[in-house]
Parts: structure tokens; C-alpha cells; sequence
């Protein structure tokens, strides 16, 4: 009788362990337990969601700065300024670099001089965007350029042109501007156009010194200059401009 | 010997009898896991609709111009709902989709596609679109550079620029313009640019030509050299206001 129980017992034993060593088989692969299916849809949701933060970041980017170009146009200084984190850096041509949001709403007021007056134009058309955001979704690189024309009615009509190297930073889920670069390519006057005259780039003025000189020393047109490009050439992932 | 049988025999029992109820517990979590799970599956749904509607918006739009260029009238009313309104500068308000067609075919001497001779090209750039969070409607602003002209009329051409202020609408999953409004911010000849602007260029740009708007403009502005800023449809980015 006890041999006969302890083969049962024994038995039953073998049997749990079976069971056991089943079931984890189960699991491991993954192809029936709904414990281990919901953690891979969790863990897919996840993914999802940062994927979807990280598109709808670069729209909230280039509607950020196509935002600053609407004001632009009109010489909402004021606007304009508040696009900036509070330790962002401007550094507009030649003028120099300048720190803080501050000090940035008064290079912007020095810029643009007030409300628009009539008999003024000064168009900032923002174009051609190209945005890469971070893969933490914290910050964002931008190249974009503008197409300038400034004019006082009867009097100048002004062409100008040149693109942005930006950078923008997330700050409690709002995308502000953390650096402006924009680079002078050109200025000309309408009339006679770029091919007989040209506007030679200001430097650092004197009635609104900068925090710091600007960090890059260059002739706009005529002169060749090259800004620097934030990304690799897209289908080679070479350096941009690295040459042969 | 029986007696540890018999206690071996209980627990097994017992373990039975309680696996029914950490089995129910275990139940209990992943339901609440699996609705969770829904409900941020729902989230992302709708987060990706609204990153679509503003890809689609601003295809159509951008679509828009490119009818435009060619005088493609048809295209371009197919764009609008049926009760839209259309208002280019100082034309005034045209209504519903015939009014909008025979504004158009104004413009090109009763004739649709392409003129010998004839530049009308509209370029549509720096796109602000919002959606609203139902996902039915959204507006726009945008801008469009502009250059005409007619070739060997002595003229070099016109240079044009200014903002919309659109609206638009989904009807059965499909992006429609329901408003349509330029502000124009210049319409000026080649020659000398926007050195000298007048709102005689604009009128001439715009109105139509032997029709009648529904309505006129629905604001009260002149081009430059006056300073006027279209109302943004949009609050400051940054700080919302």
C-alpha cells in the first residue's frame, strides 16, 4: 500500500512537472498565452505612440517657423520674440550673435523698427523646409531659406535672399525656436537686379552691439559662401558638401 | 503514512481551489490591460488621422495652384464644396460653385486650359494649417507668389504676392476648400516691382470681368503701400495667445 501511494504521489508529481515545463514552453513562444500577446501589443503601442509624437513634432517645427515668417511680413516684433526659448541665440547676416530672449527682442526691434507703417513691404516668405527632429523628440535641426522683398513705396525695392540654419528645442510640450542662423546670400536692389549691383552685407552695428561676434566671417554675393549643411545627403549619407 | 497522504491530498485541493480564484485576478488584470491597450490604439488613431488630413489639406491646396497656372477651371471648382465662397483681393464674394465658375471663366475670356502667350503662374507656400479636433474642418494660411503676363504686349510682366485665409471642410472622407479668400498684398508690373503699387493693378488682377460677386469684399482694405495685416487664424504658437 505505501509503495503503491508513493508511485502515486510520485506520479502526480511527474505530471505537475510536465505540465509546468508545457506551459512555459507555451509562453516562450508566445503563440497562446495572453499574457505574453498583450505585452508585445503594449510594447508595439509604445512605439507607435513616440512614432506619431515624433511627426506631429515636425509639423508643430515647420508651422513654428512659417509662423515666424507671417510675422515677419508684418513687423510683429513682439510675436516674433516670444517664438524663442528664454536662452535661445539670434544671429541675423552679419549683425553678430545674440543671447537670450532679451536681447533677441531687441535685435528684432532694431530689425524691423516698429509696427509696419504704410508705405512700407517687408515679405519674409519661409521655404523649403527641411526638418529633422531628434529620435527623443527633444530637439530639431532645420534648413529653410527666405525670399525677401522689402520696399518703401516710391522710393526702394529690395530683393534679398539666404537660408536658415535653425535649431528648435521642446520645452513642456511647446516646440520654440533654441537658435537662429540665417545666412545672407544676397541683397540687391530691384532695379537694375543681382546681375549689376549688390547690397554688401552690414556687419556688427554700432547702435545695437552683440553678445558675441558672429561666429562665421563671409562676403554674401558676389562672394561664394557656403553655410553649413545640419544633414548628410539624404540617399548617400555622405557629408553634405564634402566634395568628391 | 495516511496522514501525510491525506496532507499532501488537502493541499493539492487546496491549490485546486484557490487557483480559481488568482485565475479570475489574473482575468481581471489583463481585461484591464486589453482595454488600456484600446483606448491608446484609439489615441493613435487619431493622432494619425490629423497628421493625414494636414498632408491632404496641403495637397490640396498646393493642387489648387497648379490648376490655377494652366487656367484649369474645372479642376479647380472640383476642388470646392458646392456652397463655397471664393474671394480673390477686391473681387468680392462669389457664392456656391456656378457663381465661383463664371467668375473664373471671366478671367480667361470664357475659355478653360492653357493661353499661347499668357503666364499665370500661382505658386502656394508657407502653409499654417490647423485642424480642428473633430477632424471635420480646418483652416489655412498660406501665400502665394504670383507671376503673369502676356507675352510681346510690351509689358514685362506682373509680379503679384499675399496671403489666404482658407477653410476647409471633409465631406465623406474628402478634403474640400469651403472658403477661399486672398489679401492682396501687391499686384504690381515688372518693370520697377514693388517700387510703385497701386490698388488699380489689383482691381485689374482680380475683378472679374463682366460678372458680378454675391457679395462684396468682406473687408474694407488697400493693398500697399497701405499697412494691413489679415487676421491670423491662429494663435501665437509659443504662447497661445
Amino acid at each position: 500500500m505505501v509503495s503503491k501511494r508513493r508511485f502515486a504521489i510520485a506520479g502526480i508529481a511527474i505530471t505537475l512537472t510536465a505540465a509546468g515545463a508545457l506551459v512555459a514552453k507555451t509562453r516562450a513562444q508566445g503563440n497562446s498565452d495572453p499574457l505574453v500577446k498583450i505585452s508585445a501589443l503594449e510594447s508595439k503601442l509604445a512605439s507607435l505612440e513616440h512614432e506619431i509624437e515624433l511627426l506631429e513634432d515636425n509639423k508643430a517645427v515647420r508651422r513654428l517657423q512659417r509662423a515666424y515668417g507671417y510675422y515677419a511680413d508684418k513687423k510683429l516684433s513682439g510675436e516674433i520674440r516670444e517664438l524663442f526659448a528664454e536662452n535661445a541665440t539670434a544671429e541675423i547676416g552679419g549683425l553678430g550673435v545674440f543671447v537670450g530672449r532679451q536681447r533677441i527682442g531687441q535685435l528684432y526691434d532694431f530689425l524691423l523698427g516698429g509696427k509696419l507703417e504704410n508705405g512700407q513691404l517687408f515679405n519674409h516668405m519661409i521655404l523649403q523646409g527641411v526638418v529633422h527632429v531628434a529620435p527623443d523628440g527633444n530637439t530639431a535641426e532645420g534648413r529653410w531659406r527666405a525670399l525677401i522683398q522689402i520696399g518703401q513705396a516710391d522710393e526702394s525695392a529690395t530683393w534679398m535672399e539666404g537660408p536658415y540654419e535653425n535649431e528648435y528645442v521642446k520645452e513642456d510640450g511647446v516646440w520654440k525656436i533654441s537658435k537662429l542662423h540665417w545666412y545672407q546670400t544676397l541683397a540687391a536692389p530691384y532695379d537694375p537686379g543681382w546681375a549689376y549691383a549688390q547690397i554688401p552685407m552690414d556687419g556688427p552695428s554700432e547702435a545695437l552691439p552683440p553678445d558675441r561676434p558672429p561666429t562665421e566671417v563671409y562676403r554674401s554675393y558676389p562672394g561664394a559662401y557656403l553655410p553649413a549643411y545640419h544633414y548628410d545627403n539624404p540617399v548617400s549619407g555622405r557629408k553634405s558638401g564634402g566634395g568628391p | 503514512m495516511k496522514t501525510r497522504a491525506t496532507l499532501l491530498a488537502a493541499t493539492l485541493c487546496a491549490g485546486a481551489m484557490l487557483a480559481p480564484d488568482s485565475g479570475a485576478h489574473a482575468q481581471q488584470d489583463l481585461e484591464a490591460r486589453i482595454a488600456a491597450a484600446r483606448s491608446r490604439l484609439a489615441a493613435i488613431e487619431q493622432r494619425a488621422a490629423r497628421v493625414d488630413d494636414v498632408d491632404q489639406i496641403e495637397n490640396l491646396q498646393r493642387s489648387y495652384g497648379y490648376y490655377v497656372d494652366k487656367m484649369l477651371w474645372e479642376d479647380v471648382l472640383d476642388l470646392f464644396t458646392d456652397d463655397a465662397t471664393m474671394e480673390i483681393g477686391l473681387s468680392g464674394v462669389y457664392v456656391g460653385k456656378d457663381s465661383i465658375r463664371k467668375y473664373l471663366y471671366s478671367l480667361s475670356g470664357g475659355r478653360e486650359g492653357p493661353l499661347e502667350g499668357v503666364l499665370f503662374n500661382h505658386m502656394q507656400l508657407q502653409p499654417v494649417v490647423t485642424v480642428a479636433d473633430d477632424g471635420a474642418s480646418a483652416k489655412g494660411r498660406w501665400r502665394a507668389l504670383i507671376l503673369t503676363g502676356t507675352y510681346g504686349e510690351g509689358s514685362g510682366g506682373n509680379w503679384g504676392e499675399g496671403p489666404y485665409e482658407n477653410e476647409y471642410v471633409k465631406e465623406d472622407g474628402v478634403w474640400k476648400i469651403s472658403k477661399l479668400h486672398w489679401y492682396a498684398t501687391y499686384f504690381v508690373p515688372y518693370e520697377g516691382g514693388w517700387l510703385h503699387s497701386s490698388t488699380e493693378a489689383v482691381r485689374a488682377y482680380s475683378e472679374g470681368h463682366g460678372v458680378t460677386p454675391d457679395r462684396p469684399p468682406s473687408e474694407d482694405y488697400a493693398p500697399y503701400p497701405a499697412a494691413f495685416v489679415p487676421p491670423f487664424h491662429y494663435p501665437n504658437p509659443v504662447t497661445g495667445r
